[in-house]
């Protein structure tokens, strides 16, 4: 038992695997949120009770009443949404309702859940309108899936038949014939199969998180480099020389891996199942047929949604123990730890781009699925029906893989045996380090050229992963949203089409203008009522820049800027800024714990540069990371802007924009736009040095990551989220720096204190890492 | 060339690791004797300036080392005990990054690099990770790191452990040849390696500094009656008088 001790009461491992678990469910939650910002969660919450109490209200009833009844629903959310937005902007609602504003209202106020709204302002109330909508409409989608589903078998069963008989569709003996006639078999037998109305929320939620899938195999990783940690320790030979430490010790580890994958399937599916079945309800659906669900309509068994769970669970357990028997297959292959995790990256990476990129008819398609992420993303074998072309013949890619799944496993059972019973540690005949060695004799010849501020910077891009970590930023920064167009607001267009043909520079009179206008609008009221509108908004204009004393300056396109710098996107700006924090952890959480990490701190610090140039380093080094994650999250931001925007109208006095009204400094919004950017690089840059600071703190990296979230990616995220007392922990408001510049506005000085903590707050950090490191002696 | 500390004292909580330390090191091997918490690294890490001091101070040619700064670890070549390396560095990549770090450049740290890694014996390890070398290369890595920029004051901390016999017959003998014109302090427990090429041995004994002298006076002054540890007297039995309690 000492093995199954060692791997399993590891309190590390224990703790990364709850770690896992819980940022498993928790992003499956967020997943789940049509929208993030302040009151997501509540918005979330309430959300999904309405759904629950349709799907209640509406199970056992016929398709079609079922249809007529979410229409009625989508109607009402519809006429509630307009009547709040004209009660809202004293406008007349009637033309916008299909009913009257006191049928609505009274309609509403019977309703369970928009009587809830009236006590809301207007943006949370038209937020839950929008998420009811949303869920309406899955539940109108699955009405109709139910009413249609006899009648997609059928033409399936008819479309056979229909290209069976065409000469397109080959000769009697090709795939295309065959396939057909296996299809149309197939389907067959699913003929007169139940289909019924319930809460499908639950499920195909749960049967679309992706990531839950990649977290699993996270879960293997772990485990199988739990078997590495005696090479790691030097103890490899030590342990191959014990009288169990070949076959029996690796039969154990086989075990060990199965009930990994099993505890890690029972711990993420189960507890993102769990989540989701309490969020969404859906408890008493499991009876129903599986093909009740529209992402299971295309599997061809008869079972139903509780015994499709189990087989699913099943089988994501046996194949991450096939998984994990492979990779620990090509773990067991090297000699040397340092290259294990390349030698997961690649081949994973290269199998990966197959099943992603290959076309899903093509000659190549059995590397498509028979890969290793059929087996990881193993939800696509059910929601998807295929067959393979196998030298001609059809055969289900989910069969194929299901079939091939135990033959697979005992493949790789024998392999690993093999190489558990065979391995011999100092043989050091090691083909990656021969390849590590070449590439490095070529690399040595440049890096004798390096600065020492070049060896920082190499050391946390290289040694640190930072260039990895970079490109993941890269990667999944680009799905950041940074427009919030207002819902409530009503955008007239003859009023913006006649603010564009005025737009700049007021510097003349428009009197012609105006008339000319007035008499192309002939009696046209609309026309006529924007006009008045207009020109007030220039006289407005010429006041305010008159007592300002800047240039006038009409700007048409302002509710771009609105849109993305202005109030209404203050909670993407929050979600947007603590981003950049997690990033900005991620990449400069390494610098000093790598140096106490690799033991080399007195030896660097008794050198003649190893001081003030070391420090100076780790400062260009973290310099350059802020750059490039006030890069990936803002500078993104200011070219989504100026792709909308028209970029004449950055010359633009600031004062002349509606709501920027007040501002003290007499600047362009170009200028203001520079100082908005600088101010959010300067915070971040204070905040490194924070990072920076308490990564001089601990003896590891591992540690800085885990401190350095705790202590500001956390309190960032959770009050990006709608948790207000993080407001004051975090550094998110002096990192977005858009709302405190609001606040000059309104002259309103006490906007400048967040700034001043966080200043003070980076600085102290600089300044004590630099008296710790330079003039310090605690070593 | 004078290093000097007088009056040096460190306190670690409530245990003193020096007491009234005084020292003078001028050119020559000296070697440091003393049991595991004798005080030899405290002596070490403050001249090296990696601890603070309570007291007292230390000079190098009549000038304080803390107001020379990096003046003075300009001249120094520290090898510590611990085997703190980068281990995805190469041999090569990590002597020259030293080499950065103790100012040098160009075609002197080329040559430099070059000469250490000959005199350690690594030129055939130069472009391997020096995560994957063996416990000795790693102390035959650090030796070299400190010597490289030719160092006035080596600060050797178990240069030999870790060595094959061959090898540290060669180490002793470059660093005897070494110590012509520089203070080398070279703590060991292997007191072999002291008795061979030491000028002058230094005993330290709770934070005290019990003697110093030539190993062949401290042999010589031990009592007629002591039984030799092997067949004649050497400076183990120097220790095992002094130190051994």
């Amino acid at each position: 038992m000492g093995e199954w001790r060692r791997v399993f009461g590891n309190p590390r491992r224990l703790a990364a695997l709850g770690l896992i678990v819980l940022l498993s469910a928790v992003f499956f939650v967020v997943e789940r949120m049509d929208y993030f910002g302040r009151d997501s969660i509540s918005v979330l919450l309430d959300g999904e009770r309405y759904y629950a109490g349709l799907t209640a209200r509406l199970r056992g009833q016929s398709p079609e009443d079922i249809g007529q009844f979410l229409a009625d629903e989508e109607q009402l959310l519809n006429d509630y949404s307009n009547y709040l937005f004209a009660a809202a902007n004293g406008v007349d609602p009637t033309e916008s309702m299909s009913a009257s504003p006191e049928e609505v209202e009274a309609a509403a106020r019977e309703h369970v859940y928009l009587s809830a709204l009236k006590d809301m302002d207007d943006a949370a109330a038209h937020r839950r309108i929008d998420v009811a909508a949303s869920r309406v409409q899955e539940l109108r989608d699955e009405a109709k899936h139910i009413a249609g589903y006899a009648d997609y078998l059928d033409n399936i069963q008819a479309q056979a038949e229909r290209q069976a008989q065409t000469a397109l569709f080959g000769k009697e003996n090709s795939f295309t014939r065959r396939n057909l006639a296996r299809t149309a078999e197939e389907f067959a037998a699913l003929r007169g199969v139940k289909v019924e109305f319930g809460a499908n929320r639950a499920f195909e939620g749960w049967i679309d998180y992706e990531l839950a899938d990649y977290l699993y195999l996270l879960v293997i990783v772990i485990f199988l480099f739990a078997f590495l940690e005696e090479r790691e320790a030097g103890l490899w030979g030590v342990i191959r020389t014990c009288r169990g430490g070949r076959l029996p010790l690796g039969l154990q580890r086989a075990g060990i891996l199965f009930c990994a994958a099993v505890l890690g399937t029972v711990l993420i599916y189960g507890v993102d199942l769990l989540c989701s079945l309490v969020l969404s309800g859906g408890w008493d659906d499991m009876g129903r047929s599986a093909q009740s669900l529209l992402e299971l309509r295309t599997m061809t068994r008869r079972v139903t949604i509780g015994q499709w769970i189990v087989e699913y669970l099943l089988v994501k357990a046996a194949s991450g123990f096939a998984v994990g028997l492979f990779l620990w297959c090509l773990l067991d292959v090297i000699f040397n730890v340092q290259f294990s995790l390349a030698v997961l990256l690649v081949p994973v990476a290269v199998e990966y781009s197959l099943f992603t990129f290959l076309p899903v008819q093509s000659i190549l398609n059995p590397l498509k699925y028979i890969n290793l992420f059929s087996y990881i993303r193993t939800s696509v074998l059910y929601t998807q029906y295929l067959n393979m072309d196998l030298l001609g013949w059809p055969v289900g890619v989910r069969q194929l893989a299901l079939t091939g799944l135990p033959v697979l496993t005992i493949l790789f059972f024998a392999w690993a045996m093999l190489l558990q019973h065979r391995r011999h540690p100092a043989e050091d005949r090691d083909i990656l380090s021969a390849a590590a060695g070449a590439w490095d004799r070529w690399a040595d010849r440049v890096r004798k050229h390096f600065t020492a501020g070049g060896w920082e910077i190499y050391k946390t891009m290289v040694f640190q992963w930072g260039l990895l970590i970079l490109i993941v930023i890269f990667l999944t920064s680009g799905n950041q949203n940074y427009i919030r167009y207002s819902t409530g607001v009503d955008r007239d267009p003859d009023y913006e089409e006649y603010l564009e043909d005025i737009q700049g520079p007021l510097d003349g009179s428009l009197e012609d203008y105006f008339a000319s206008a007035r008499a192309n609008a002939g009696g046209d009221g609309k026309l006529l009522s924007a006009l008045d509108r207009v020109e007030a908004h220039v006289a407005e204009v010429r006041a305010r820049a008159e007592a300002g004393g800047y240039e006038p300056w009409i700007v048409a396109s302002q509710w771009y800027y609105e849109s993305i710098y202005g109030e209404n996107s203050r909670d993407l700006q929050r979600m947007n800024a603590s981003a950049a924090i997690v990033f900005l952890i991620l990449c400069c959480s390494g610098s000093w714990a790598f140096e106490q990490q690799s033991g080399v701190v007195l030896m660097v610090r008794s050198l003649r540069r190893g001081r003030g140039s070391v420090f100076a380093g780790k400062l260009l080094s973290a310099g350059l990371m802020t750059a490039f994650v006030w890069a990936m999250v803002y500078v993104r931001e200011f070219l989504v802007f100026v792709r909308l925007f028209r970029t004449a109208e950055l010359a633009a006095p600031v004062g002349n924009f509606d709501t920027m009204a007040g501002f003290p400094l007499n600047i362009t919004m170009g200028q203001y736009l520079f100082l908005l950017y600088f101010l959010r690089f300067m915070m971040l840059y204070l905040l490194a040095m924070v990072i920076l600071f308490v990564s001089r703190q601990v003896p590891t990296v591992e540690l800085s990551l885990i401190f350095n979230f705790v202590l500001l990616g956390l309190p960032g995220v959770l009050f990006a989220l709608g948790i207000d007392i993080f407001g004051f922990l975090s550094p998110v408001i002096p990192v977005s720096s858009a709302e405190l510049l609001w606040g000059l506005r309104d002259r309103d000085v006490s906007c400048l204190v967040p700034w001043l903590i966080w200043l003070v707050i980076g600085a102290a950090a600089g300044c004590l890492t630099w008296r710790d490191w330079c003039e310090g002696r605690r070593e | 060339m004078e290093l000097k500390l007088t009056n040096v004292q460190k306190r670690y909580g409530q245990l003193l690791a020096l007491r009234n330390f005084s020292v003078t090191f001028e050119r020559g091997i000296y070697g440091i004797l003393g049991a595991n918490g004798a005080g030899k690294t405290t002596m070490m890490n403050l001249i090296t300036d990696n601890i603070k001091r309570d007291g007292g101070s230390i000079t190098f040619d009549g000038r304080e080392i803390l107001e020379m700064g990096s003046e003075f670890r300009g001249l120094l070549g520290y090898m510590p005990q611990q085997q703190g390396i980068y281990a995805n560095m190469t041999t090569e990549s990590f002597v020259t990054y030293i080499g950065r770090l103790k100012g040098l450049k160009g075609k002197k740290l080329a040559a430099g690099v070059d000469e250490v890694l000959e005199l350690a014996n690594l030129n055939g390890m130069r472009h391997k990770k020096t995560g994957l070398l063996s416990g000795g290369m790693k102390q035959r890595v650090l030796l070299a790191q400190a010597l490289l920029g030719d160092p006035k004051v080596l600060i050797l901390d178990e240069p030999t452990a870790g060595l094959d016999p061959k090898e540290r017959v060669r180490i002793r003998a470059f660093i005897k040849e070494l110590a012509e014109d520089r203070i080398v302090l070279l703590a060991t427990h292997i007191v072999s390696d002291i008795e061979s090429i030491a000028d002058q041995v230094m005993l330290i004994k709770n934070g005290k500094l019990l003697r110093m002298a030539p190993p062949d006076e401290l042999i010589a002054a031990l009592p007629k009656d002591w039984e030799p540890v092997a067949h004649h007297l050497s400076l183990e039995d120097v220790y095992l008088y002094y130190l051994g309690e």
